[in-house]
């Protein structure tokens, strides 16, 4: 632990400590352009020179590491000259275009310079010009405003894992690029955006759409994928200008998927905004009463309802609408598997991610069974790769779920390697053996009703047989699964699309035989199943209602209100309380608070807002089953188009395309 | 009319203050009424010229032949000179800023909300 002394203040700091870090720690702000928390560090801006005793030259902070006796002054003369020089460097090839620049009012360079930043330059010669580069459809490049501080190289290559970003040339000449004019190959590839310090990369949906001051933000929940991902929503009026990482230690650091980013523009197209109502075979626009009464006639003829919510859906609305039809049709036919899903409801952690997502770091073996997690939860991916680059840990797969950015050892595609894993003739078992902290993920491509008990169980049987239990983990896909199954939004006995009625809140993946069926559907975006129904009520986006969604760990996070539902378009829960009413079966609530105390009053499992369920799994009961000669069979993903939300942004139909042009090679048509 | 009255007395934003009234009285001299009912008045060596509006008191509604007349632009009153009317000539108004009638471009004032895209049950 060596003690360091920063400005006459003499601190201990940790083994490994940079000098930057210990003037952090000291909290002197030390500028930087190139050195990044979470990235290696490169020490090539030098910005962050600080004067050390005993040393005739000022050093880089960032890079130095931090020892016993040092003596730091971070804010001498000869600290704000030599960073009044550098900052003269760098301005020297840095166009003067902050008035036409995206990135102006949240530049560093811009508020560095208010510091450090020279009245006028004493460069006589021309700017160096640099060619913009195409990085895909997300980022916008603008290389005269390159500083080359490396940030995006060192993502690409340590946190995307896709070396698809480097620098050619050297000194002056320098330049970041692509190589090949190609798309950047990663679903997290947006985040060099943020990480760029100037307005060398931008982003692309969102250029010269608004000022940062100009924004409101929000800070909320993420809900393309069921990580929970949180963000920061900034609109501008009702618009939804754009969505930024919030750091998040437990989730998702400070990263955030493309389609987190920019599935946002889907907002703003294909809105329900008046309800419908279908005569003659076709959907006429009509008042909130005339459907509210549509259905109340129908709900009269039979009892024989069902309700099945979609994957966006959030508690409050499975909550209301399960409550609705029990008081209705005293059945609870309400469900949220819109595809053959099995389900082991017994016990929450046969179905939650036991283990937290920030414990994947001190993981020593991983095994994918039917998982794909770069494409089903990309921030789980990232963990995974970053515990793979830090540890070396082997990443073992049963199916091969195509690249993961890590290497895969593939130990098969057939389920029954699994039973082999447990009688211990798989050579697994001697790593597992090994290992003290075993990671298994569950992917929903195994989860359907022909291998889902045997994977499950056997799974279980191994994670026990080595005192494991908290590894075992599924991975589900949408945010509203675990809420759902959670709420006990499920029916396992019956088919709820068998009912006479149904419900659907959103639920756009399941294919509907509409024949002889009265069909009501509540959502924000039209689909196949919007044209089907005889009853359509317009709902709002997770960006227009407060609302608890519940991610795969079973952490219940809180979204909050960033814009207003358009047109006539109401909160999900509240359509679901007026409808009561015009039922006569009033719900028992009417503010948003009284109906979350009701959630927590009737389900205990819920922790507290932010917090993780305690679920302890040692309790889990453990069936044997018999061996299962199957082979895993991934369900197709199609990673920009996965909700409706998506299907609907444009920014992700091209995310798509390019995708698509950058697997084709040379010969194809 | 009474409120009036007293609206003279103590304020200075309703046409003439009573000073006003007494030296108009006393030595001015009605010269001509515009369009909008201000009347303009001199007094007698037109050392002074001055108007007394109808309604509130605000420079801005002074129409462009008399505002040539009060600030001395021109010696004689409008209705001695003759002006050329071209029919892209617009009525004249007070400046609006502040009130309710004032320009906005057409961008910043429509309603974002219309902004999204409706989903057609037919499409």
């Amino acid at each position: 632990m060596p003690k360091v002394k920063v400005d006459g203040v003499e601190i201990e700091v940790e083994n490994g400590t940079t000098v930057l870090q210990a003037c952090e720690i000291a909290g002197k702000e030390i500028p930087r352009f190139c050195y990044h928390e979470r990235l290696s560090i490169a020490g090539n801006c030098r910005m962050c020179l600080v004067e050390m005793e005993r040393s005739p030259k000022p050093v880089a902070s960032c890079a130095m590491p931090a020892a016993e006796g040092q003596v730091i002054f971070t804010n001498t003369e000869m600290v704000k000259k030599a960073r009044e020089g550098v900052m003269e460097f760098l301005l020297i090839n840095h166009p003067l275009d902050c008035p036409i620049c995206d990135q102006g009012g949240e530049c560093d360079l811009q508020d560095q310079s208010v510091n450090y930043g020279g009245r006028s330059s004493r460069y006589e010669l021309n700017k160096r010009s640099v060619k913009e580069k195409y990085m895909g459809p997300l980022i916008k490049t603008q290389m005269n405003r390159c500083i080359h501080c490396t940030r995006c190289i060192r993502f690409a290559e340590e946190i995307a894992g896709v070396p698809d970003l480097g620098a050619i040339n050297r000194g002056e000449n320098m330049e970041i690029t692509t190589f090949l004019e190609k798309t950047v190959d990663s679903e997290l590839s947006a985040n060099v955006i943020d990480l760029c310090p100037v307005g060398a990369l931008t982003s692309k949906p969102y250029a010269f759409e608004a000022r940062p001051w100009e924004l409101t933000k929000t800070e909320t929940i993420d809900v393309m994928d069921a990580v929970g991902s949180n963000i920061r929503v900034d609109t501008k009026g009702w618009d939804v200008k754009r969505i930024l990482p919030r750091i998040n230690e437990d989730i998702n650091e400070e990263w955030i998927s493309d389609k987190t980013r920019y599935a946002c523009d889907g907002l703003s197209s294909n809105r329900i905004d008046q309800p419908y109502i279908k005569k003659e075979g076709k959907l006429i626009p009509c008042s909130w009463e005339e459907a509210f009464l549509k259905i109340s006639e129908e709900f009269k003829k039979t009892a024989n309802i069902g309700g099945l919510v979609g994957d966006l859906v959030d508690l409050e609305t499975i909550f209301s609408l399960k409550n609705l039809l029990s008081s209705v049709s005293g059945s609870e036919s309400v469900d949220f598997r819109q595809k053959d899903f099995y389900i082991d409801p017994s016990h929450p952690s046969n179905y939650l991610f036991n283990t937290p997502i920030a414990e994947i770091d001190d993981a020593d073996l991983f095994l994918l069974v039917g998982a794909n997690p770069r494409l089903e939860a990309t921030m789980i991916n990232s963990r995974i790769r970053k515990n793979f680059v830090s540890k070396k840990t082997e990443v073992f797969s049963i199916g091969n779920p195509g690249d993961q950015t890590y290497k895969i050892n593939l130990l098969g595609d057939n389920l029954s390697i699994l039973k082999d894993i447990e009688a211990e003739t798989n050579s697994f078992a001697d790593k597992i053996k090994k290992s003290k902290r075993p990671i298994f993920i569950i992917g929903e491509s195994v989860l359907n009703s022909k291998q889902g008990k045997f994977v499950l169980e056997t799974s279980k049987n191994i994670l026990k047989k080595y005192n494991a239990l908290s590894g075992l983990n599924t991975l589900h896909r949408n945010a509203s699964s675990v809420g759902a199954l959670m709420l006990g939004a499920y029916n396992t006995n019956q088919d709820v699309l068998k009912n006479e009625i149904l419900y659907l809140i959103g639920a756009d993946e399941v294919e509907i035989d509409n024949k002889n069926k009265f069909i009501i559907y509540q959502g924000s975006h039209g689909s196949k199943n919007t044209k089907i129904a005889d009853v359509v009520l317009p709902g709002a986006a997770y960006t227009e209602k407060d609302s608890l969604y519940v991610n795969l760990e079973g952490r219940v996070q809180a979204a909050y209100k960033a814009s207003f539902p358009p047109g006539d378009a109401k909160e999900d829960w509240k359509i679901l309380r007026a409808l009561s009413d015009v039922l006569k079966k009033p719900l028992k609530f009417n503010t948003i608070e009284q109906l979350r105390s009701k959630i927590f009053e009737s389900f205990s499992i819920f922790p507290e807002i932010n917090q993780l369920p305690k679920v302890k799994t040692e309790n889990l009961s453990i069936a044997s089953v018999d061996t299962l000669d199957s082979k895993v069979q991934f369900t197709s993903i199609d990673y920009y188009q996965t909700n409706e939300i998506a299907r609907s942004s444009k920014t992700m139909m091209e995310c798509k395309t390019a995708r698509e042009q950058l697997a084709k090679t040379g010969t194809d048509d | 009319m009474l409120i009036n009255f007293f609206k003279s007395i103590f304020t200075w934003w309703n046409t003439q203050t009573v000073g006003t009234f007494l030296f108009t009285l006393f030595s001015g001299k009605l010269v001509g009424v515009d369009q909008f009912g201000n009347r303009y008045h001199q007094n007698k060596d037109d050392s002074k010229r001055w108007v007394i509006y109808n309604g509130d008191v605000d420079s801005s509604r002074i129409p462009p032949e008399w505002h040539l007349w009060i600030h001395k632009t021109s010696l004689s009153t409008p209705d001695k000179i003759k002006f050329e009317n071209h029919d892209w000539m617009k009525e004249h108004h007070p400046n609006y800023t502040g009130s309710k009638l004032a320009y906005s471009p057409s961008k910043s004032k429509k309603e974002k909300k219309d902004s999204y895209k409706k989903w057609q049950p037919e499409s």
